[in-house]
């Protein structure tokens, strides 16, 4: 077995993972950080303020009694922040208790992680009687009114310090945790890694520890960071309460006083305002660091958010390119894709998904477009849809049909070409039917979004379409979780022929189906092109299924066309190496054939060689390929191919470029 | 362990049955994954048995079963001649040196946390499998070298730094490193691309050939199970519906449900079309038939082309058809 070429996908990637010591890594998170860092900076203030300022000035007769601010009139600059009724430095107080909340904070947050961490992991992992003790625990303390039954408890002991105080806040801290950790262990321990570990002989603490905690660690930090501003929250209640330890300064414990000194009547802003902010700062900061913790647990939010920012910044991307329309082409095409090209703009460069695509599908016929994964297949036929996903873009050429250009289409405009002129079948459609709406309404609301009729009307075009794909007319009251798969799926094919459109675009129809149900199905989809003689670009990567359904096959490798040809002769013959390689590696169910191992290294998509694409996988490969695209060219009757072995001319051409 | 004799096979399943769900406080009744499977599994000459079907035949509960994640409800698991719930600690370890696995997808195999490297590490330390660093580097490289992979390329990435045929063919290595005897291979190419999937099968063969390991290969794609497969069981919804000769059933099968599965996969030449509509009147009532209770009589009934009142009364038993061939199924009974 050859061991491959080196090719720039070795050299290239970057950690993208969890590695947290690449500029790549995810903890680089803004909201993240900003949060740490005002956090951090309270925290400088209460631990670094001792140094720069007398703390004795915050016991009782240490100044003048109820002086404003240095800058408020009557200030005095030995008091910056003024004092209060006992004569009290209130920043000598903020400094001393601030970093006392904080302690209390972090104390019972971290207590009560400790709990969670024990008790959900044993929960999650051991299971049985002990995840329902546990879970029934944790689950009737988070609806006790922590609040009220904390100010019980506090009137009750007495606290001394800010320990017992963690102590007791700690006691409504470990909850969350608890259930966070359980649930993240009982999805853990299905994930194959952790099963791998189980057969490399790894014992339940390491597989616990070494296998499963670091990929909870962001959904602990931000339980944690979310648990200290809970805990400070707690605290403060009661010491503004008057519950808390009183020998302790705490920013709640001021402003207790300040209530009790009636600050508030009397004008004395600078007493209880002060602490406060303080609070508010730090809340902020902890729940910048929550969100931003949640964003790198779930990359998800993060794109939704950056799908925002990518609409409001749409101004300054580069415009869509037009094509000047020179009407080419077949006349009798129900959908033109040409030159089309979408690039993905990732923090590490341009992933360039579709590269110039150009291709026609004619009225009546179904258009296979196979490749294998990452070949670009999904990302052209959400381009023909007009809803690629950010960070991807359509940057040039476009789709059209009836002469309408449907890229440059606005929102409204779109809305009413999908679904009338163009419908969607997709993948995994099956799990795209809403369960708790019957199979009627999901239909009805399909057809009447784009068409006014009666009620009458509209129940005969439902089981008409029913009908159409083979389902008894009694699906239409059940709900999908009463239909299997199969019959789901057909459901959504009636659905997408709803209101005859010119074009389907199925992506992997028959994916995730059984053997024979997918025959099923691919029969349907068959017998509704016949019937309706609609139009169908049909996405896959079963080369088997291609050959039964469709009428010309297009190759995709890439990102680039490199054969597009009627299913017979791209069968009987197929002219690209890599369809070559394509259908050769089809296991057979007629013969025993010897397998064909051939060596799979593709190039890096941000980064494509100059020349042929395929030219890292190719057995044919000359210098041209290296130098030159090929470009899709008709070698046969209407069998198109992108390469230069079918070019008499090469190496004609390569001496012509060098002299 | 009990004398390990030559008529013991390496691993023995007798009257499996795994149930799930059900129990006093459940009102459904459980719901029955695998009913009665037995097999045994030889350990020389090392043969690669497909375990094929389809979603829901029962055939990944079998691997569980295998792997030891999960206890049969009833019946027996027995390697090398001892129950698997009963072995002591050496025999334990043992058992876990031998019994490897190779899982469906070849990205989840891997804990995005570590680097590949790590995976390696961790079978090294559990079976002591070298006494120092460089021979530890020798027997990963040596391992890696099996399936054309260099530990300088990819010991030190991450995961998603690799393909999937480099990921898939990297858990290959790593079941090898432990000299198996038994490798259950769950799906090992069905999340894999065409034009790799004969990279994969070919290091079974060679593994096999080579190396003298014996696979159970859990697949619900007949096509790859034909192409290197020796033995083969068919399950449906828990039953076996068919098993033998992997070239005979494919060629020749008996069973109605099995000639409908394999009528079913496409053939890849658009000359030949399918040939009969297919219809599946009974689709929807055939789930819900089996939700309302456990059935009697054979599960492929409402779907049979050739159901008879017999069917209806009992599961048909295995019935031999030829040599090792045989069929559940009463159009078999003499």
């Amino acid at each position: 077995m050859a061991v491959g070429q080196r090719t720039p996908e070795d050299a290239s990637a970057p950690a993208q993972g969890w590695g947290l010591n690449t500029w790549d890594s995810p903890w680089l998170n803004f909201k993240f950080l900003l949060g740490a860092g005002i956090v951090l900076l309270i925290l400088l203030f209460g631990l670094v303020g001792p140094f720069f300022w007398d703390t004795d000035l915050a016991y009782t007769g240490a100044g003048p009694l109820n002086k404003p601010p240095v800058w408020a009139e009557g200030g005095l600059p030995e008091h910056p922040l003024g004092t209060e009724s006992n004569g009290r430095d209130m920043l000598a107080q903020l400094i001393l208790a601030t970093p006392s909340s904080l302690k209390v904070g972090f104390l019972a947050a971290i207590i009560g992680m400790g709990i969670g961490m024990a008790l959900g992991s044993v929960a999650g992992y051991v299971g049985g009687w002990w995840d329902h003790v546990i879970r029934t625990l944790s689950d009737s303390a988070v609806t006790i009114p922590a609040l009220v039954v904390l100010v019980v408890i506090a009137s009750y002991v007495q606290m001394t310090d800010t320990t017992a105080m963690a102590l007791i806040l700690a006691l409504f801290a470990w909850p969350g945790p608890t259930r966070l950790v359980r649930s993240q262990v009982l999805t853990l321990r299905e994930r194959s890694y952790v099963r791998m570990a189980h057969l490399s002989g790894a014992s339940a603490l390491e597989i616990m520890f070494v296998e499963m905690l670091p990929n909870m660690l962001p959904w602990l930090a931000a339980s944690l960071t979310g648990g200290i501003s809970a805990a400070i929250l707690g605290a403060t209640g009661l010491e503004v309460l008057g519950l808390g330890p009183t020998r302790v300064p705490s920013l709640g414990l001021i402003i207790n006083q300040a209530t009790t000194n009636a600050a508030l009547v009397r004008g004395l802003v600078w007493w209880w305002l002060p602490p406060i902010i303080i609070l508010m700062i730090i809340f902020v900061g902890f729940f910048l660091m929550t969100i931003g913790l949640d964003e790198i647990a779930n990359p998800r939010i993060r794109q939704f958010s950056s799908t925002r920012r990518e609409r409001t910044a749409a101004g300054e991307l580069p415009p869509v390119e037009p094509i000047e329309d020179g009407t080419a082409g077949e006349e009798e095409a129900a959908l033109e894709v040409d030159d089309l090209h979408v690039h993905y703009f990732t923090p590490r460069g341009e992933v360039i998904a579709a590269n110039g695509v150009d291709f026609s599908v004619r009225k009546g016929e179904i258009l296979g477009l196979v490749g294998e994964s990452g070949c670009g297949k999904t990302t052209v036929a959400m381009a023909i849809l007009q809803v690629v996903q950010p960070p991807g873009r359509i940057v040039q050429g476009a789709v059209r049909i009836e002469d309408r250009d449907l890229v440059s289409l606005s929102g409204r405009e779109l809305r009413q070409v999908r679904w009338r002129d163009l419908a969607l079948v997709p993948q995994g459609a099956m799990n795209s039917l809403n369960p708790v709406t019957p199979i009627r309404e999901q239909m009805a609301d399909a057809i009447l979004a784009h068409e006014n009729i009666g009620r009458v009307e509209l129940e005969q075009r439902i089981l008409n379409l029913l009908n159409d794909v083979g389902l008894p007319e009694r699906v239409i009251d059940m709900f999908p979780h009463e239909l299997s798969g199969g019959m789901k799926q057909r459901v959504c094919i009636a659905m997408s022929i709803a209101l005859n459109p010119q074009v389907i675009i199925a992506d992997e129809p028959t994916s995730a189906l059984d053997v024979v149900v997918q025959r099923v199905v691919a029969q349907t989809l068959l017998e509704v092109k016949e019937r309706l003689g609609v139009s169908m670009v049909m996405i896959g990567h079963d080369m088997g299924l291609q050959a039964q359904l469709v009428d010309r096959i297009a190759v995709m490798y890439a990102g680039n066309l490199v054969e597009v040809a009627p299913v017979e002769s791209a069968f009987a013959g197929p002219l690209h190496p890599y369809t070559q390689l394509l259908i050769e590696s089809i296991p057979s169910i007629r013969e025993r054939k010897p397998l064909n191992v051939t060596e799979g290294l593709t190039h890096d998509l941000r980064d494509p060689p100059p020349g042929c694409i395929f030219q890292f996988r190719c057995k044919h490969v000359e210098r041209i390929c290296r130098e030159r695209r090929p470009e899709l060219v008709e070698r046969e009757d209407d069998h198109l191919v992108a390469c230069w072995l079918y070019e008499p001319e090469r190496h004609a051409l390569i001496e012509l470029e060098e002299a | 362990m009990t004398q390990p004799g030559k008529a013991e096979p390496l691993l023995r399943i007798r009257d499996a049955t795994m149930e799930f769900g059900g129990g006093f406080l459940s009102s459904q009744p459980p719901l029955v994954a695998l009913d009665s499977f037995s097999l045994d599994l030889h350990e020389s000459p090392a043969q690669i048995t497909t375990i094929a079907g389809e979603s829901g035949s029962g055939k990944t509960t079998l691997a569980n079963l295998v792997l030891g994640f999960i206890s049969p409800t009833q019946g027996q698991i027995l390697y090398k001649g001892v129950d698997l719930s009963r072995l002591d600690r050496k025999q334990r370890l043992t058992y876990r040196q031998e019994v490897q696995a190779i899982f469906q997808d070849p990205y989840d195999v891997f804990n995005p946390f570590f680097r590949i490297q790590h995976t390696f590490n961790l079978v090294m330390r559990h079976f002591a499998l070298a006494q120092d660093k460089v021979e530890r580097r020798e027997l990963i490289e040596d391992a890696l070298n099996v399936v054309g992979l260099r530990g300088d390329e990819i010991l030190e990435k991450y995961p998603h730094q690799l393909s999937g045929g480099q990921r898939q063919r990297v858990m290959v290595a790593r079941a090898y490193l432990l000299r198996p005897r038994l490798i259950v291979a769950d799906e090992p190419v069905s999340a894999v691309d065409a034009s790799l999937r004969a990279m994969i099968l070919d290091i079974m063969l060679r593994l096999r050939d080579e190396h003298g390991i014996s696979f159970l290969y859990i697949t619900h794609d007949l096509s790859t199970a034909y192409q290197i497969g020796d033995n083969m069981i068919v399950l449906f919804q828990g039953i076996t519906a068919e098993k033998g000769d992997t070239g005979q059933i494919i060629e020749n099968p008996q069973h109605p449900y099995v000639q409908e599965l394999i009528n079913s996969i496409p053939v890849p030449d658009p000359k030949i079309k399918w040939d009969t509509d297919i219809r599946l009147p009974a689709e929807e009532t055939m789930r819900t038939q089996n939700a309302e209770g456990a059935p009697r009589g054979c599960r492929f009934y409402q779907r049979c082309p050739h159901r008879m009142d017999i069917c209806l009364e009992s599961q048909p038993p295995l019935i031999p058809v030829e040599g090792q061939h045989a069929v559940a199924c009463y159009l078999y009974e003499s």
